[in-house]
């Protein structure tokens, strides 16, 4: 292997910087003792304490975890059906559609999707809450995790399952007994994926809540409407914490499971 | 009479392609059985219906009498070895030879008996807590075998199961396989592409071609008195001329060929109609070459050696080629290259075949 150059080391300093130091600006400033954003105050933990005694900001965050763990919990299952549709049916009527169906979400204008599924709603009279938004989150996120889970199921072989039902397990049985485990670091990230995805979404959310169920990210952007807090830059970076620790943990357990399949 | 396993009129299309075409088979309770043709030429589909992964169009399978087409594989007294192995890589070996037994509801006392019992017949005792991804490929398809015998089939089905192993080994584990066949009195049915692995292996084999069997028999049968050129011309290799007018005298058949250039003498066979196209065959290792006398006269063009045998390639006067064999016994060749010879054989070593 060749060293990096002086060039190659400038340029993965300056790209890193692009993408991180505006979040370090906002980490280092959710510390900042005083009340202006832009000018340094000493260090402190005060805003911290703020968003905790903050009610409202709890609340958002209360109903944006739960929105996003049940729609991704949701997305995955159905996301596994559709998966085993798509690859395991090699041919049905439909296919091509359904397959184009399935991924038009992530090129659909979120602007179109929001608005589609607030009529939807509407028509149908149901109550806005936190039950439409987790309805809008699971149909956008399914998708994403649709196509994480596909990518999985064509690389495991087909016969594994066969080897099962020909040993004496009902079809079903052998997907999840044979083809489940061997999807769990797919079924980890795409759930993942689809909890991120949920979690900072905010031009869905907007469009199907009701009264009374604000997701965090919504609380957020109201409040910026009358200028930006410290209190902001400390909801940021606890936020930050969660998902870099998902992160994380994610790697740790595809990372477990591949020594797991494929290293002596 | 009815067969262990029977075959009859089984049929399997895709659409307009059809992979089996109207098959009958019969096969008998402990034969090592192989189904040998080229790649696609059904012999996999076939399998892959006896063990109940795909529906057959029409048709029946029928295992000691009882019709089993329409029985899902789960429910199968067949166990099959899949090329891949398939074995469950989050599982260890043991696991893996459990599952099928688990799945039948046994006592764990009863479980751990039979993979002791097949792990040691196997030499996978000191393997049984590693994965799969810690095997070599020896060792994966001992396991695979472990996995499908443990559940004692009735039949055992075997994909093209040593494709994956170097040739050495692929020898041992084929000599393997057919002490382990024997010794559990099992039928076993193999599908295989190699004509040596199903020569080495079978008590009968069934040579396959587009959908359709050509020809079942023991392997001398099968070599020895094929009934058609493609089965010739798969099994091993062959020199083949195309027939013209035949004279019977008593047992002997005298027919000219233009294509060898000459005559050629066969025993008579009442089996192959000579009023028809047809063709004479003889296998390289049945013709001797000298330098003098009689027989079909050529010139040597090539000259192979391989340490077994001398191979002779020889360029007739009819232009045709004709190989010729020599078991290596220690002398130096005396033909060489350039050589004019007399190729003959006995009538006994020729072979009338249709198309």
């Amino acid at each position: 292997m060749t060293k990096p150059s002086w060039f190659n080391r400038l340029s993965i300093l300056f790209g890193l910087a692009f993408l991180y130091l505006p979040i370090v600006v906002l980490v280092v400033y959710s510390f900042n003792g005083s009340k202006l954003v832009t000018v340094w105050g000493g260090f402190s933990t005060q805003w911290y304490a703020t968003v905790l005694a903050n009610p409202s900001i709890i609340e958002g965050a209360k109903v944006s975890f739960l929105v996003a763990a049940v729609s991704a919990t949701a997305a995955t299952i159905l996301g596994t059906l559709a998966a085993v549709v798509m690859v395991r049916l090699r041919r049905f009527r439909g296919r091509a559609l359904l397959n184009g169906m399935l991924l038009a979400p992530m090129v659909m204008p979120e602007v179109v999707m929001a608005v589609s599924m607030l009529l939807m709603f509407v028509t149908l009279g149901i109550d806005r809450g936190p039950l439409t938004i987790t309805l809008a989150h699971t149909t956008f996120t399914l998708c994403f995790a649709t196509v994480v889970l596909q990518s999985r199921l064509v690389e495991l072989d087909p016969s594994l399952e066969e080897a099962a039902r020909d040993l004496g397990c009902p079809p079903a049985k052998a997907f999840v007994s044979v083809a489940l485990p061997n999807m769990v670091p797919a079924l980890v990230s795409a759930w993942l994926l689809s909890f991120t995805l949920s979690l900072d979404d905010l031009v869905i959310s907007s469009f199907t809540t009701g009264p009374g169920a604000s997701t965090l990210p919504m609380k957020i952007y109201s409040q910026i409407k009358f200028g930006v807090t410290p209190e902001i830059n400390a909801i940021s970076t606890i936020i930050l914490g969660i998902v870099v620790l998902g992160l994380v943990a994610a790697q740790l357990v595809s990372r477990r499971s591949e020594q797991r399949v494929s290293a002596a | 009479m009815q067969s262990y396993i029977s075959i009859e009129n089984l049929a399997k299309s895709y659409g307009v392609v059809t992979a089996v075409n109207n098959i009958n088979l019969g096969i008998e309770k402990g034969e090592f059985f192989s189904l040998l043709g080229p790649s696609g030429c059904g012999k996999s589909t076939l399998l892959r219906m006896i063990a109940g992964f795909e529906t057959p169009t029409s048709g029946a399978i029928k295992l000691e009498g009882a019709d089993v087409t329409d029985v899902p594989a789960h429910r199968r007294p067949t166990n099959m070895m899949f090329q891949s192995y398939a074995l469950f890589p989050h599982l260890t070996v043991g696991k893996n030879i459990a599952f099928g037994l688990q799945q039948d509801g046994l006592e764990k006392s009863e479980i751990r008996k039979r993979i002791d019992e097949v792990a040691e017949k196997l030499q996978l005792t000191a393997l049984l807590d590693r994965k799969p991804a810690q095997l070599s490929g020896g060792q994966r398809q001992r396991v695979a075998l472990a996995r499908a015998l443990v559940k004692r089939p009735k039949v055992l089905l075997l994909d093209e199961p040593l494709g994956a192993l170097d040739k050495n080994l692929r020898t041992e584990t084929q000599l393997e396989l057919v002490r382990l066949q024997r010794e559990l009195g099992l039928t076993f049915i193999i599908v295989t592409h190699d004509q040596h692995e199903a020569m080495t292996v079978s008590t009968r084999i069934a040579i396959m071609k587009q959908g359709q069997v050509l020809q079942v028999g023991s392997p001398a049968e099968v070599y020895e008195t094929p009934r058609s050129r493609y089965v010739a011309k798969f099994l091993g290799e062959t020199n083949v001329f195309a027939g013209g007018r035949a004279e019977r005298s008593g047992e002997e058949l005298r027919i000219e060929s233009d294509e060898a250039g000459g005559g050629v003498r066969a025993a008579f066979t009442d089996r192959v109609a000579l009023d028809r196209p047809f063709w004479v065959s003889v296998r390289p290792e049945r013709v001797e070459l000298s330098t003098s006398g009689s027989g079909l006269e050529g010139t040597v063009e090539q000259l192979t050696y391989t340490g077994v045998e001398r191979h002779y390639r020889v360029r007739l006067n009819s232009g045709a080629t004709l190989d010729a064999r020599r078991v290596n016994l220690g002398a130096e060749s005396d033909l060489r290259v350039g050589d004019r010879v007399f190729a003959s054989w006995s009538p006994q070593a020729s072979r009338l075949l249709a198309e």
